[in-house]
């Protein structure tokens, strides 16, 4: 059946090929027998490549459990046990990538024992940033410390006293109250603000 | 006609159901061997030419098929895997070939007409040789489809089973080959 078709196709499509007297082994020729030696020879070498290789039949059974398990699933089991491999690890994964990175407590004290009190005060100025406020106060002596709350807590005062709000009624309340407030404080006022704060005045 | 491919279905069932035992898988295989050796020999004879170059691809293809035969699933036509990994060995063969091929196709004293007559199993008539030659000058997969539409007989819905090409996409490659050839063989024809 395939033979005719084949015949009228060629005829279609190139007759003078169709003219040429196929035979697929003409003009080729062969060693006498070779086809009543070649099963031998090929399981002859069948089995010196299977001496060779006892790692690949190992491989081959391995691979035969995994396909005997993957042939009890479906390609929908398949897809969903794939999902849930990769949702599982990423829940796995994430908390650990998100920790910070920490140097061994032994490798810093270690670090730090060597440095001189000197360089430590001159790291941490030039690091001030990195530090925490308590680790800052862990550090400092409490003699030191109530020095610089005592400190602290004048410039907060003069701040209150300086930004405490005005109370003004009329225009000479707000004229006396105004000479009261420094040069100095009115200089940084713009004149933007000054102009908000008498809308909100009136 | 009809006799034989109910021979050729029957012959498959009884390797196929050897084969799936370990204890007789020998001598299933031994079988296939003893059944498709010849055809397959003159399958890839066509694709590499020579003798040699023909023996080693068929023994590399019956070794792949010992390895593979329990992954034959049974959904497509033995014989028609059985070609299938014929033609992906001639294919890797040539290509391999090719890397270390020094002949220069340009010069005419070191073309195929001489490697072929050079070749001892060869005596063929000019029609024939010229019809080889000019396979030569196809590009691979043209003149995968031309050997198996045209010395191998096979139906396009088998050689598509084989190739994983769509009927139509064969149908085209076979005719543009036929031309080619026709072409070739007419301008070199004495």
């Amino acid at each position: 059946m395939n033979k005719k078709e084949i015949e009228e196709e060629l005829k279609d499509i190139s007759p003078f090929l169709a003219n040429i007297k196929k035979d697929k082994k003409e003009g080729f020729s062969m060693p006498a027998n070779y086809f009543d030696r070649f099963e031998d020879r090929l399981m002859h070498r069948i089995e010196t490549e299977s001496a060779l290789e006892p790692k690949a039949i190992q491989e081959n059974d391995n691979k035969s459990v995994w396909s005997f398990f993957r042939g009890l699933l479906t390609a929908k089991m398949q897809y969903a046990m794939g999902i849930s491999m990769v949702v599982l690890v990423m829940l796995i994964a994430l908390p650990l990538i998100n920790q910070e990175p920490t140097l061994p407590s032994a490798t810093s004290s270690g670090l730090l024992a060597q440095l001189s009190q000197e360089e430590a005060k001159n790291y941490v100025a030039e690091h001030v940033d990195d530090f925490s406020t308590e680790d800052l106060t862990a550090t400092v002596e409490q003699e030191r410390l109530n020095e610089l709350q005592a400190t602290v807590t004048v410039v907060v005062e003069e701040e209150i006293i300086e930004t405490e709000p005005i109370e003004v009624g009329t225009s000479e309340q707000l004229d006396e109250a105004l000479e009261k407030i420094d040069e100095a404080v009115l200089d940084d006022l713009s004149e933007e603000m000054l102009e908000e704060d008498l809308d909100d005045l009136f | 006609m009809l006799g034989q491919a109910e021979h050729n279905k029957d012959t498959e069932k009884k390797i196929l159901l050897l084969l799936s035992n370990s204890q007789s898988s020998e001598k299933g295989f031994r079988m296939l061997v003893q059944t498709y050796q010849e055809r397959l020999y003159w399958h890839i004879r066509q694709m590499v030419e020579s003798h040699d170059d023909t023996d080693e691809v068929l023994q590399n293809t019956f070794i792949k098929i010992y390895k593979g035969i329990k992954n034959f699933r049974g959904e497509a036509k033995l014989y028609t895997w059985l070609y299938r990994i014929a033609t992906n060995e001639c294919l890797t063969f040539l290509k391999k070939k090719q890397r270390h091929k020094v002949v220069a196709l340009d010069n005419e004293e070191s073309g195929l007409v001489n490697t072929l007559k050079a070749e001892n199993y060869f005596e063929g008539d000019q029609a024939m040789l010229l019809l080889r030659k000019a396979l030569e000058t196809l590009p691979e997969k043209q003149k995968q489809v031309f050997v198996l539409r045209y010395f191998d007989e096979l139906s396009y819905k088998d050689i598509s089973a084989m190739l994983d090409v769509s009927v139509g996409g064969l149908k085209a490659s076979y005719h543009h080959a036929v031309k080619k050839i026709e072409a070739f063989v007419k301008d070199n024809v004495s």
